[in-house]
C-alpha cells in the first residue's frame, strides 16, 4: 500500500523527462561514436579508454547537471513538490525515485560508454576481464559521486550555481596545491590520467571507498535538506533570488574572482633576464645571449647580430606589436647530435640552450629557426603549434632563415631530405591534417624540410608577398586566452586563408608541390645526396626470451643494396620511449638510445627487461649519414610489449 | 466510499498541539474537534497558525507536542491511508504545468483507490474546464476549481480547504462554495474550511473555530458566537466614567473591545450564554448590531487585549 503511487510517479517522471533523457542519451551516444571515430581517423589513434575517461570527466557531469536541473531544481523552484507532498505517498519515496532515476540514467550512460570501449579495444589495450572490472569500479564510483553532488546541489535553488563555482574553485585549488597529492585521493585518484588505462593489477579500493563515502555524504545531505525545518529551508532556497541573495552572490563572486585573479597572477610568470656579467643583449628587438666565459664573447656577439638581423625584419613583416625576449644560453655540454635544446613552454619568452661554439652554418640555421618558431609561438598565444598550422610555422621560420642566409648547400640538403621523405612515406602528403603523423614517421627535421620545400614552391607559384600575406593571416594574429578567442581563431581555417591569398585550394597545391618535389630528384646535387641515403627499413618487435625476459628487438630490412662507394659507413640508432595511450606528440626527453655502427644493416638492437607486458613503446630507427647534419629516420612504430 | 472502521470518532482531533519554527511559536496548545459530516470553518488572521494546522492535518509536518488524529488515527501512524481519505485544496495550486486536466486525472487515479473517473469528468464539465488544455494557461480561479474537482473525484471522507477562494472573482467563488455545500449536504463529507474571509464561513459553516497566536480562542457554533457577543453603545453627552450598560455585565461578561469615540463609547462584550434582547439597560445605553466580521475582529482583539 505504501508503494501504491510509485509506478504512477515513475510514469510521470518518464513522461515529463523521457524525451530529454532520450535526447541526452542519444547525444551522448553520438558524441561517443564521433569521438571514437575521430580518434580512429586521427594520425595516432589513442586508446579507447581515453575517450571513456573524457566522457566520464566532461560529458557525464554535464548530463548529470542537466538531469539534476530537470528532475529536482525545476520541481522545487516551480513548487510542484508541494502538490506531490500532499498526495498519499511518502515524500521520501518521491525523492528516492528521483535519485534513482538520475543515478540509473547517468550510470547507464557510463555503462554504455564502457561497453563500447570494450568492443573497440584491441590487443593493444588488453582490456581483459580484470582491467574491465577495475575500469568499471572506477567509472561507477565516480558516476555515483558526480550524481550525488548534483543531487545535493540541485536542492539549493538558484544558489546551486554559486555552489558549482565554489566546487570548481575548490577542485582547482586542490589540484594546484602542491601539498595535496590528488593522485592519492578519491575521485582524483580514480580518474588519474596517468594510471586510468594502465593500472591493471591493483583494484583502487582505498580511492573507491573514499569516493563512495564522499558520494554517500552528498547523497545523505541531499535527502536531509528537504526534511530540515519541515521543508521550509528548501522552500526558502527555492524562492527567486532577492536583493539580499544578490548581495551574497556578488560577494561570493567577487571573492572567487579575487582568488582566481590572485592565482592567475601567480601563474603569470614574469620574463626574467640573464643576470650574469657575461651577457650580450639588444633591447629592440629583445635578444640576450649568455656565454659565461669571456673568451666566447666574440662568437656570442656574432650570434646576437645574426639573431637581430633575422628578428627585426620579421617583426616588420608580420607587424608584431609585442616581442618576447629571445634568450640563448651557451651550453657546452650539448653533444654534436643535439646542439641546441629549446624550451617549448614560452610563457616567459624564448629560451634556448645551445652549443653554438661548434656550429656550422646549417646548425646555426637550425638554432635560428627554433628561436623564431618559439617567438611566433609566444606572440600568437601558444596556438600555432596546433596541427593545422604547425607545418606553416615550421616551414615559414625555416624559409625565413634560409632566405636570409642564402646558402645553396643548405637548400640542397633540405631538398634531399624532403624528397627522401616523400619517397619513404609512399603516399600523398597532407601537411594540414597529418603533420604529427608525418613528424613521427620521418622525424621533425624531415617534416620541417618538407614544409620548407612547400614554402619554396609556394613562393615560386605565388610570389614572396604571398608568403608574407599567408604568414600574416595565419601566424601573426595573437589568439586570446579565453574560450571566445579560441573559438574565433578556430572559425577561420588555414584552408580558407590559403584560398583567399592564392585563389587555389590547398589540396591542389599539395599535389602540385609533391610532383614538383619529386622532380627535384633529377637535380645533380640533390641526387648525389640521395644516393648516400641507405634504402632500409627498421622494424621493432616485442619478444620473450627462453628464460622469460621481455625483449625489444630492432632489425633492419635492406630494400636496395647499400652504395658503399658513396659512403664509408653508418651509425644506427634505435630510440625507444615509454608512451601512454594519450601521447599524441612524442616527448623524447625521457627516451633511450641504442646506438651501433651498422655498415651492412645486419645489426640487431636488443633491449632486455626494460619494459613490461602491456607497456606501450614508441620505437624509432635513425641512420646517421655523414653527408646530412641530422639523422635520417628509417622506421617508426608504436608497439605494445607482449 | 472507503469502509470506515473508526466508527463515530471525530473526523479531526487536535489536542494541545504545539509547533515551533526556530524561535517562533506558531501553535501554542491548539485544540479542536471536528465531527463527522460537519462543515467546520477555521478562522484566523494571517499568521495565526491556520496553514501550519493544515500542514499538520495533512501530515506534511509533525507536531512538537500534542495529539493530531484523523478518523481516530494518529496521522503519523497511517499517513498514506489517511491521505487517501482526504481531499485537499491548497491556497495556491501547484499542478504540473504541462499536465492537462485529463492527464492530471490519469496521474492522480494511481494514488486514490476510490478515484471516480465519471465524477471527475462531471465536475470538469460543470466548471467548464477544458479537458486537454495544459494547466499552465489556467487562471487562478480555474486552478482552484480544478483542485476542487480533483479533491472531490477521490471521494473523500474529509475535505480540507486552505483559503481556496482567496483571489477568486465573485462568480467563481459562488460556484466553488455551492459545490462545497452540495458535497457536504449530499455526500455527508466532513469539511475543514480554513479562511480569513468571514462571508465564506457564514454561508456554509455549521461550526467554527477561531485561532489566534496558535491557540483556539473559540470553538463552537456560529449562532452561539453571534448570540453571545453583544455590543452596547452610549452617546458622549449621557456617558460618565465607569458607566456600564447594566449590572448583568459585572457577573458574566468579558470585555472584548472598549472603543471611545468623540460622539459615543462602545463596549463589545462576550457572554457565556445568550443575552436576551430585552435585557434592561441603564439610562442612555442601547444595544448595537454586529456583523459576523465585527464579531470576529472583536473576539480576536479581545484575545490580544487579554494577552497584553
Amino acid at each position: 500500500m505504501a508503494l501504491a503511487g510509485v509506478p504512477t510517479l515513475v510514469r510521470k517522471e518518464f513522461r515529463e523527462h523521457g524525451l530529454s533523457m532520450l535526447l541526452l542519451g542519444g547525444g551522448f551516444v553520438i558524441t561517443l561514436l564521433l569521438a571514437h571515430a575521430q580518434n580512429q581517423q586521427a594520425a595516432f589513434a589513442m586508446s579507447p579508454l581515453q575517450v571513456l575517461l573524457l566522457s566520464v570527466t566532461l560529458v557525464i557531469p554535464l548530463i548529470a547537471f542537466i538531469m539534476g536541473n530537470r528532475l529536482i531544481s525545476t520541481e522545487y523552484l516551480g513548487h510542484t513538490r508541494q502538490f506531490v507532498e500532499s498526495l498519499p505517498i511518502n515524500p521520501l519515496v518521491f525523492l528516492i525515485i528521483k535519485y534513482l532515476l538520475g543515478l540509473l540514467f547517468v550510470g547507464g550512460l557510463a555503462l554504455v560508454a564502457i561497453a563500447y570501449t570494450w568492443l573497440l579495444s584491441d590487443s593493444g589495450d588488453a582490456l581483459d576481464r580484470k582491467l574491465l572490472t577495475i575500469v568499471l569500479v572506477k567509472v561507477l564510483c565516480v558516476v555515483f559521486f558526480i550524481w550525488s553532488v548534483v543531487f545535493c546541489f540541485s536542492f539549493f535553488g538558484f544558489l546551486r550555481f554559486a555552489l558549482y563555482v565554489m566546487l570548481g574553485v575548490v577542485i582547482v585549488t586542490l589540484v594546484t596545491y602542491p601539498g595535496f597529492d590528488q593522485r592519492e585521493f578519491g575521485p582524483f585518484a580514480l580518474l588519474d590520467q596517468g594510471v586510468f588505462a594502465f593500472e591493471r593489477d591493483n583494484m583502487p579500493i582505498k580511492a573507491a571507498l573514499q569516493t563512495l563515502f564522499m558520494g554517500a555524504v552528498f547523497t545523505l545531505a541531499g535527502f536531509l535538506l528537504p526534511l530540515m525545518r519541515d521543508g521550509s529551508l528548501i522552500e526558502s532556497l527555492a524562492k527567486p533570488i532577492d536583493r539580499s541573495n544578490m548581495v551574497v552572490l556578488a560577494v561570493i563572486g567577487v571573492g572567487v574572482l579575487a582568488t582566481l585573479g590572485s592565482l592567475l597572477e601567480k601563474w603569470d610568470v614574469p620574463e626574467y633576464s640573464f643576470s650574469s656579467d657575461h651577457v650580450v643583449s639588444e633591447v629592440d628587438p629583445p635578444v640576450s645571449i649568455l656565454y659565461l666565459e669571456p673568451i666566447y664573447e666574440e662568437q656570442s656577439k656574432q650570434l646576437l647580430e645574426s639573431m637581430r638581423d633575422l628578428i627585426v625584419p620579421l617583426q616588420q613583416a608580420l607587424d608584431l606589436k609585442v616581442m618576447p625576449t629571445v634568450r640563448v644560453a651557451l651550453d657546452k655540454g650539448l653533444s654534436e647530435t643535439n646542439l641546441n635544446d629549446i624550451r617549448f613552454g614560452s610563457a616567459d619568452g624564448v629560451l634556448v640552450r645551445a652549443n653554438y661554439l661548434k656550429y656550422d652554418s646549417f646548425s646555426m640555421a637550425v638554432l635560428q629557426t627554433n628561436a623564431l618558431h618559439q617567438l611566433i609561438q609566444a606572440t600568437s598565444g601558444e596556438r600555432r603549434t596546433f596541427e593545422p598550422y604547425h607545418w606553416l610555422l615550421d616551414g615559414f621560420t625555416r624559409w625565413w632563415v634560409e632566405e636570409s642566409l642564402a646558402i645553396e648547400e643548405h637548400k640542397v640538403e633540405l631538398f634531399a631530405r624532403a624528397v627522401n621523405s616523400v619517397v619513404y612515406l609512399e603516399e600523398p602528403i597532407d601537411l594540414v591534417h597529418n603533420w604529427q603523423w608525418i613528424a613521427e614517421e620521418v622525424s621533425y627535421p624531415s617534416a620541417e624540410a618538407l614544409a620548407y620545400t612547400a614554402l619554396v614552391f609556394y613562393e615560386q607559384q605565388f610570389g614572396r608577398e604571398a608568403v608574407l600575406e599567408l604568414a600574416n593571416l595565419v601566424l601573426a594574429p595573437k589568439v586570446s586566452d579565453n574560450v571566445f578567442g579560441v573559438i574565433s581563431d578556430r572559425r577561420i581555417s588555414i584552408q580558407s586563408s590559403f584560398r583567399n591569398v592564392t585563389g587555389q585550394k590547398i589540396e591542389r597545391f599539395f599535389i602540385d608541390w609533391q610532383e614538383w618535389l619529386l622532380d627535384q630528384q633529377s637535380e645533380p646535387a640533390v641526387a648525389n645526396l640521395l644516393s648516400m641515403v641507405p634504402n632500409v627499413r627498421g622494424a621493432a618487435s616485442s619478444e620473450t626470451s627462453a628464460n622469460g625476459v621481455h625483449e625489444l628487438i630492432g632489425r633492419y630490412e635492406v630494400i636496395d643494396s647499400v652504395n658503399h662507394d658513396a659512403v664509408a659507413g653508418f651509425t644506427c640508432d634505435m630510440q625507444h620511449v615509454l608512451i601512454s595511450p594519450f601521447d599524441y606528440e612524442i616527448a623524447w626527453t625521457s627516451g633511450e638510445h641504442e646506438t651501433q655502427a651498422c655498415d651492412n644493416f645486419d645489426t640487431l638492437h636488443s633491449v632486455s627487461s626494460y619494459y613490461a607486458a602491456g607497456d606501450r613503446v614508441f620505437v624509432a630507427f635513425e641512420v646517421q649519414v655523414d653527408a646530412f647534419h641530422q639523422a635520417i629516420r628509417v622506421g617508426a612504430q608504436r608497439l605494445v610489449v607482449e | 466510499m472507503q469502509s470506515d472502521a473508526s466508527g463515530g470518532l471525530p473526523a479531526i482531533t487536535l489536542k494541545n498541539v504545539h509547533k515551533r519554527y526556530g524561535p517562533l511559536q506558531v501553535l501554542d496548545g491548539l485544540s479542536l474537534n471536528v465531527e463527522r459530516g460537519e462543515v467546520y470553518g477555521f478562522l484566523g488572521r494571517n499568521g495565526a497558525g491556520k496553514s501550519t494546522t493544515i500542514r499538520l492535518l495533512m501530515g506534511i509536518t509533525q507536531a512538537d507536542e500534542g495529539v493530531v488524529s484523523l478518523f481516530g488515527e494518529n496521522i503519523g501512524d497511517a499517513l498514506i491511508p489517511i491521505r487517501q481519505r482526504i481531499g485537499y485544496v491548497a491556497q495556491e495550486q501547484h499542478f504540473y504545468p504541462w499536465m492537462s486536466p485529463k492527464a492530471l486525472g490519469n496521474f492522480l487515479k494511481g494514488f486514490y483507490p476510490n478515484w471516480d473517473k465519471q465524477r471527475y469528468a462531471q465536475l470538469l464539465e460543470r466548471f467548464e474546464l477544458p479537458l486537454k488544455r495544459k494547466s499552465a494557461v489556467f487562471s487562478g480561479g480555474m486552478k482552484a476549481k480544478l483542485a476542487l474537482s480533483v479533491a472531490l473525484a477521490s471521494k473523500p471522507q474529509l475535505l480540507i480547504l486552505d483559503e481556496p477562494t482567496a483571489g477568486m472573482d465573485p462568480v467563481a467563488r459562488r460556484e466553488f462554495l455551492d459545490l462545497v455545500r452540495e458535497e457536504s449536504t449530499h455526500a455527508g463529507t466532513t469539511t475543514f474550511f480554513s479562511t480569513h474571509l468571514i462571508d465564506d464561513i457564514e454561508s456554509i459553516a455549521s461550526r467554527i473555530g477561531i485561532v489566534e497566536n496558535g491557540k483556539t480562542i473559540y470553538d463552537g457554533s456560529l449562532q452561539a458566537l453571534s448570540r453571545g457577543v453583544v455590543a452596547y453603545r452610549i452617546d458622549a453627552e449621557n456617558d460618565y466614567p465607569d458607566a456600564l450598560p447594566g449590572e448583568f455585565v459585572k457577573h458574566a461578561a468579558q470585555v472584548l473591545q472598549h472603543m471611545q469615540g468623540p460622539q459615543h463609547r462602545t463596549l463589545i462584550l462576550r457572554f457565556a450564554d445568550e443575552v436576551p434582547a430585552d435585557m434592561p439597560l441603564n439610562l442612555g445605553w442601547r444595544r448595537h448590531s454586529l456583523s459576523l466580521e465585527d464579531i470576529f475582529i472583536a473576539v480576536v482583539a479581545g484575545q490580544t487585549q487579554g494577552r497584553n
